[in-house]
This record gives structure tokens, sequence and C-alpha cells, in this order.
């Protein structure tokens, strides 16, 4: 493992760390939903960190290159699809969470989850 | 003292893009933790946005500029803009 893919792999960790403790000990529901965001970002980059190579080139085929150099150098694919797919799903997922809250909002007039929850018993 | 050396000595052996990246992961993390501490809810939003811009580098690093370009329009206009929609339709500040 490279030190920047080692870094890398730090910075998911903590990211993941951040968002889960946003998303539990803050009690403002638009705060959880930042969490979420940033656990989100978080398994994006653990992913991407994964398909890193040190000293790799971008996997695009450039013209008078062999199949074989290409595969020795190039950095992988796969991880990049997943990522790809899951940032579009992670902001489709936040818009739902947050259309949600003005629902919530409109109905109890706070912002406060534990509020909400004292109402709702 | 020795930690400090190893970390003149990590820095020494490095390339110019390894530093780089070493300054965008603690702006990321640094930025990840001012947003949840602010009290002001835009602020917070901004902040992301701009964490979301330092990630986007730390993609293309990661030899994957097509999603550091996703991840610079999705995280630098579209979320912030979602989320500002949402706080302007509730309230902007946090209660306690």
């Amino acid at each position: 493992m490279s030190p920047l893919q080692f870094w890398a792999y730090l910075l998911a960790a903590s990211l993941c760390a951040i968002g889960i403790a946003g998303m539990l000990f803050f009690d403002n529901i638009i705060k959880k939903v930042i969490g979420f965001t940033l656990l989100s970002d978080g398994v994006n980059v653990m992913l991407t960190a994964t398909g890193y190579l040190e000293r790799g080139i971008v996997p695009i085929v450039l013209p008078g290159e062999t199949t074989a150099e290409f595969a020795a150098r190039a950095g992988l694919v796969f991880p990049i699809g997943i990522v790809l797919t899951n940032i579009v799903i992670g902001v489709s997922t936040t818009a739902l969470m947050l259309a949600l809250t003005m629902k919530l909002y409109r109905k109890y007039g706070t912002l406060s989850s534990s509020k909400i929850l004292r109402e709702v018993r | 003292m020795s930690v400090l050396d190893t970390i003149v000595e990590v820095l020494v052996s490095s390339t110019s893009t390894d530093i780089i990246a070493y300054v965008l992961i603690i702006l990321s993390i640094l930025g990840a933790i001012a947003a949840l501490l602010q009290k002001d809810l835009i602020r917070a939003t901004i902040i992301v946005g701009a964490e979301s811009v330092a990630l986007a580098l730390i993609f293309h690093i990661l030899l994957a500029p097509d999603l550091a370009l996703t991840q610079a329009v999705v995280g630098t206009a579209l979320l912030p803009g979602v989320i500002i929609i949402a706080i302007y339709k509730t309230r902007r500040t946090e209660e306690d």
C-alpha cells in the first residue's frame, strides 16, 4: 500500500466517523442530513482509493499503446463505476430526506428531533 | 523530536502531488468538523460545499478524473442548492 493510499483510507475513516457522530449526537434534522452527506463522501473516498496504483495512469487508452502496457499501468476502472453511481444515488437520497424534513416542519413547527419525538408520544 | 523528524522525512521523500494531496486531506477533515459545529445552517452548508471541492481534487489525484468532475458539479452546486432551499422553507438557526 502506497502512503497516499494509506492517507486516503484514513480520510475515509475519519469522514465516516464524523458523519456517524453528526447523525447520532446532533439534534437538528438538517445537521443529521449533513452528517449523512459526509458519511456518503467517506464511502466514496474509500472505494476510490481501492483503485489507486502508485505511478499509475488514468484508465484511458491512448493511441499507439498496446493492451498489455495499458493493463500493467492503468488504475482500476470498476470502483470508479460504482462510485459514480453512488454519488448520484446519494444526492437523490439527500433530496428525499430534505423533502421529508420540510413536511415534518410544516406539521410540527420545529426542526429539533427530540421535540418532534416528544410531540409524537 | 522523533515525530518531527519522521514528518520532515515523509515530506522530503514525497513528490509535490503527494504534498498537495496531504494538504487537501487535512483541509477536508477540518471542513467536515467545522461544518457540524456551526450554529448557522447556511454557513454550515457553504462549508460542506468547500469541503466537497477539496474532495473533488483528491478524486483527481486518486486517478479518477470523471469522478472529480461529477463531484465538483454535484457537491458544489446541486447539494448545497437543495439544502439551502430546504433551509429557506424551514428555519435558519438551530434552536435549543
